[in-house]
């Protein structure tokens, strides 16, 4: 199969985790959705991959939401801390910034500048053209940069 | 967008290392293509001047049946067409071992050896199609059918059995032109037949055309074995 699964893993692991804030979770619903990716053998051959699974990382974390009770482990946001290093008062800024953004705002940001997506796969995992995802994401880098500037 | 602000961004987004990653692909059970996918593949990876070739030989055949008023001095001829659609088979089991084809091998979860095994069965019964259609397009003689397979098939079984012997013992890239040498020879040696040694199609050497099909038939078993040990001797070849 072309996709590179292992590196994959990460980044869904990232995005399923900025969704449910709870690495436990994170990690299985990471899991269930490349259960369920790989299940789907007829679409591997054809179909856009890394949109499909981004489709199904997105859904499994709807699940989630609906079936259980969210919480954040607080074990997990000190070991982040902990990450962010000499870098803290930058990150603690663009942090700021970024949470004023709205839920899907946020995503964008996160599938092209984490997880490196192309503009393709973040317009066909969101169902929108590629020309009304550079307005939305011109419209982001201003709000940041005018966020950021307060 | 500024590099800082990437880089901000890309900090912001940092998660706890996942802990069951490594637990979760060593226990993920892949999904693999089936047997028969992967020979129905195969047939697709056959290049062009094979079909080419069975093609043209069948056309080929049915001309040379046509231009000769005796029936039974087609056969020699019909049958010289068919070492070099042998030599043509073996030119495309040949370029596994000629390309180093190790990324095929790498990307499958069949060895090379099954890889072109599975081609070889795709090649040989295309052989045995023609052979057939030979018999059928030459049986308007006193021969029979029995006869006319015998006649047919033991310089295609002979060619075949050169080839794959040549090609599992001696591994370079010039192999291939011994084998079209042999395959050659072969075919120019029943159009000689048909010429000059007209007689040993006669009854009296039924016999010896019988023992050399069953003989030849034995003899592509083991080198069939041969060309498939040859193959698990690959440095690549891993599985």
């Amino acid at each position: 199969m072309s996709l590179e699964l292992k590196e994959q893993y990460d980044k869904i692991y990232t995005f399923c985790y900025f969704r449910v804030k709870n690495r436990e979770f994170a990690e299985d619903i990471t899991q269930e959705t490349f259960l369920k990716y790989l299940s789907t053998s007829n679409y591997l051959e054809k179909g856009k991959k890394l949109a499909f699974l981004y489709t199904i990382a997105s859904n499994c974390c709807s699940d989630y939401f609906r079936k259980t009770k969210h919480t954040v482990n607080i074990d997990d946001l000190s070991e982040l801390s902990e990450e962010l290093g000499d870098n803290l008062v930058t990150t603690i800024a663009v942090r700021t910034a970024i949470s004023k953004l709205s839920v899907e705002e946020q995503e964008i940001v996160l599938l092209r500048y984490t997880n490196e997506l192309s503009i393709n796969e973040i317009a066909m995992y969101l169902g929108i053209s590629r020309f009304a995802l550079y307005r939305r994401m011109g419209t982001i880098e201003k709000k940041l940069k005018q966020y950021l500037r307060e | 967008m500024d590099k800082k602000l990437k880089q901000g961004i890309k900090q912001n987004f940092i998660a706890p290392p996942p802990q069951r990653k490594d637990e979760f692909f060593s226990n993920l059970a892949y999904p693999k293509a089936s047997f028969c996918e992967v020979l129905f593949a195969q047939i697709g990876f056959i290049r062009k001047r094979v079909w080419f070739a069975f093609a043209l030989l069948l056309v080929m055949a049915f001309k040379s049946v046509n231009n000769f008023p005796v029936p039974e001095d087609s056969i020699p001829i019909i049958s010289a067409m068919l070492p070099i659609f042998s030599l043509v088979a073996i030119t495309e089991i040949y370029k596994s071992t000629a390309y180093n084809m190790a990324e095929m091998e790498l990307a499958c979860k069949y060895n090379l050896s099954k890889i072109t095994l599975m081609r070889l069965s795709i090649l040989g019964i295309l052989g045995i199609i023609l052979l057939f259609i030979y018999v059928l397009i030459a049986s308007d003689n006193d021969f029979g059918l029995i006869r006319n397979l015998v006649y047919l098939a033991v310089p295609y079984l002979l060619s075949s059995n050169i080839s794959l012997f040549v090609i599992a013992k001696f591994k370079n890239k010039d192999t291939v032109y011994v084998c079209c040498t042999l395959c050659l020879g072969i075919s120019a040696g029943m159009i000689l037949l048909q010429n000059t040694y007209k007689f040993i199609y006669s009854v009296d050497y039924v016999a010896i055309w019988s023992i050399s099909f069953i003989l030849l038939i034995a003899l592509l078993g083991v080198n069939l074995v041969i060309f498939r040990k040859s193959q698990e001797e690959l440095p690549w070849n891993f599985a």
